[in-house]
């Protein structure tokens, strides 16, 4: 029994094999199994009581064996014919930290790890009711990645329940090593167009999102969760805005609406009026851009696509660089970008100033999807402008509207709030009254 | 395929119609329009002055185009200067001009000189928006609108860089007045005129004709304390500017007693 065990890992050298007395055998991985339960649990139990004494421990088959193997699991081989396995898993996960990527201000400050029954701990510790389902699923043919479906039963869509179950059983040659795996998977019709699904790090993000009837799906090994579906509206406004007095977050949101707009359509208005329809701009700031503009020996459009780049180029080293030289870069770019590049007559002045502002609105979003597709549209825009003007962007605008509209997550309306228009989420998310 | 091929199709053969870097544009701020000896004699302030002469206007135009090296922009034009000739006898030509041009907007002021050598556009539309008790805002909308509806034309007239009285033109009549005149007939015409004489600030006005006599009631504020009649020279002066006989009636709103007083 032994032998033939071992021949189905090959003769892995991480596979141990202990005899405890003349009855019993254990076998177990050592990366994934802690010692000292062991000892505490198996070891100890038989020798003194010839009995095991882990709390969770099971009678299983051989067919079985390499599923609890792999899972952390010490399988005890009695008189060489039964089989049982028990549970003595080693704790590989960190511990909970503060949430990196969605930062509040003022909410709660922990975050989700990469071990999938700590995270359905922070959930459940926030929704204690008993309609929260969960749905158990494993899939990956090598990687065999466990994941939770959860949702409210009272609450969420079935026919979207449903429809999720479906597509992840008709999984096939998907290996899931993160949650992003299986978002892009969920997604594969949607590849051109804004994200339907938002990954979140934070657990109270998750469990509002359970009781707004949206469907989350716990990935292990991953930090994120998925949320789902997703609307235009739920990437602008985070949830973190419900701990702020209202009329104050209304404030803010305009704000950020209003980022939106210039993060899109600033560097193309600003080609557009400039190329195209000076007599829009106030005289004497059209006689400062006209002297700015001296010396310069590249087109407008080129300038605005060259410092576009230049800023992605910061933007990309600067998240993949150890955040230890992250200093450097910024120091660099400032240089750069501030001092160095109007001196030397690249670009003018304005246009930095133009991009900058472009550039920091787009940081209000923090999903980088959404952040990629606005990037994408503001390239959109920058051609547009340059060769049909302000009737450039208003095409693109149209382009983008009819877009968003005929867009859908999850077989509902991507743009939902709005239309159909739907009081309760509006009050929530777009324009809160209490 | 399709798709990709229809966008490249309405950037690349619609696109960029009319597109002007800022760098190769010259603001051209303002214009002086001479009419002498069959020619029109243009003098434009576009970074420095650059003259033009043409049969027309038109001619006078792509001329001074063909002299520069950049392109021309009238969007920011501010102000149209023309010579007391122009006024009086070609007044028609030039509206019609610049309200065919679309190159022209239509909110740059009118003003009649004849001694221009440089033209100064910023520090003539300063003088005009800033010294409004003269003449009020002369835009040529407004004008655009008098020319089109048969009314009177008034602009002022500027010698020597200051303005210096103003010029009417009603029908084929054409007055010119000093500028004390000037407000004196600004009494006449117009509701609200704002204006200082003597020592009275005069801002509103009310004129009624009843056959050959004008009654002039007027609300006025006291400045000044002075052992003058008021009354007796503005109506003297009144009635010669008009040629009628002037009832008036002035109305001390503040402080008149001590004008009460001394009468």
């Amino acid at each position: 029994m032994i032998n033939k065990i071992k021949n189905l890992f090959n003769n892995n050298p991480d596979l141990i094999c202990k005899k405890i007395n003349s009855n019993y055998f254990i076998i177990y991985f050592e990366s994934l199994c802690s010692p000292d339960k062991i000892n505490e649990y198996i070891t100890k139990p038989i020798l003194i009581n010839n009995n095991i004494s882990a709390p969770h421990t099971l009678d299983i088959n051989f067919n079985e064996v390499v599923n609890y193997l792999t899972n952390g699991f010490v399988i005890v081989i009695y008189k060489n014919n039964k089989l049982y396995a028990s549970e003595v898993k080693k704790d590989l996960s960190r511990g909970i930290n503060t949430p990196d990527s969605e930062p509040s201000v003022n909410g709660p400050k922990d975050s989700f790890t990469e071990s999938i029954e700590l995270n359905l701990g922070l959930i459940k510790r926030r929704i204690k009711h008993k309609d929260l389902k969960i749905i158990n699923k494993s899939i990956g043919k090598y990687t065999n990645t466990f994941i939770d479906i959860l949702y409210l039963d009272e609450l969420a869509d079935k026919k979207i329940v449903n429809k999720i179950i479906n597509d992840i059983d008709n999984i096939r040659e998907l290996e899931v090593l993160d949650s992003g795996n299986l978002s892009n998977y969920l997604q594969k019709n949607n590849k051109y167009n804004f994200p339907t699904i938002i990954l979140s790090e934070r657990p109270d993000e998750v469990s509002n999102s359970l009781v707004d009837g949206k469907i989350i799906i716990l990935v292990d090994n991953s930090p994120y969760a998925l949320v789902l579906p997703s609307f235009f509206v739920d990437y602008i406004n985070p949830i973190t805005d419900k701990y702020l007095k209202p009329f104050q977050n209304n404030f803010i949101k305009l704000i950020r609406y209003i980022c939106l707009i210039i993060t899109l359509v600033e560097p193309a208005y600003y080609i557009a009026t400039i190329n195209y329809n000076q007599e829009t701009i106030p005289t004497s700031l059209l006689n400062n851009f006209i002297e700015q503009r001296k010396g310069v020996p590249f087109p407008s459009i080129f300038e605005a696509i060259l410092m576009l780049i230049i800023y992605e180029l910061l933007r990309e080293s600067d998240s993949r660089f150890p955040s230890k030289y992250g200093s450097t870069i910024s120091i660099l770019g400032a240089l750069i970008l501030g001092e160095a590049a109007v001196k030397a007559g690249i670009v003018s002045p304005i246009m930095i100033i133009t991009i900058a502002i472009s550039y920091i609105a787009s940081l209000v979003f923090n999903d980088p999807d959404f952040n990629n597709e606005i990037r994408i549209y503001r390239f959109l825009f920058l051609i547009s402008a340059a060769m049909l003007g302000l009737y450039g962007i208003f095409l693109i605008f149209l382009f983008m509207i009819i877009n968003l509209c005929s867009h859908s997550s999850f077989g509902k309306s991507y743009t939902t709030p709005l239309s159909p228009f739907n009081i309760k989420y509006f009050k929530k998310y777009i324009w809160r009254n209490k | 395929m399709k798709k990709i091929l229809l966008v490249l199709i309405i950037l690349l053969l619609c696109g960029c119609y009319n597109y002007t870097e800022i760098n190769n544009l010259v603001l051209v701020n303002g214009i002086f329009v001479d009419y002498q000896d069959g020619l029109y004699k243009l003098k434009f302030d576009a970074d420095e002055t650059v003259e033009s002469t043409g049969l027309n206007l038109s001619d006078a135009f792509r001329n001074f185009e063909e002299t520069i090296s950049k392109k021309p922009f009238y969007a920011h034009t501010k102000v149209l200067i023309i010579s007391k000739e122009i006024f009086i006898n070609h007044l028609n030509g030039i509206i019609e001009y610049f309200l065919r041009n679309n190159d022209f907007r239509n909110n740059f002021y009118l003003i009649v000189s004849d001694d221009i050598n440089d033209v100064k556009s910023d520090y003539i539309k300063d003088i005009i928006t800033n010294n409004n008790d003269v003449i009020t805002s002369p835009l040529f909308k407004k004008i655009l609108t008098n020319y089109l509806d048969n009314k009177e034309i008034i602009l002022p007239v500027m010698t020597d860089n200051y303005i210096t009285g103003s010029i009417i033109k009603d029908k084929d009549n054409v007055k010119e007045f000093n500028i004390n005149d000037t407000r004196l007939y600004k009494i006449y015409k117009n509701t609200k005129p704002n204006i200082i004489y003597q020592n009275i600030n005069i801002y509103h006005s009310k004129v009624k004709k009843y056959k050959d006599t004008l009654y002039i009631s007027l609300d006025a504020e006291l400045r000044e304390k002075k052992d003058i009649n008021i009354n007796k020279l503005l109506k003297d002066d009144l009635e010669r500017l008009l040629n009628k006989k002037v009832i008036l009636n002035i109305d001390i709103n503040r402080n008149g007693q001590l004008l009460n007083e001394k009468e």
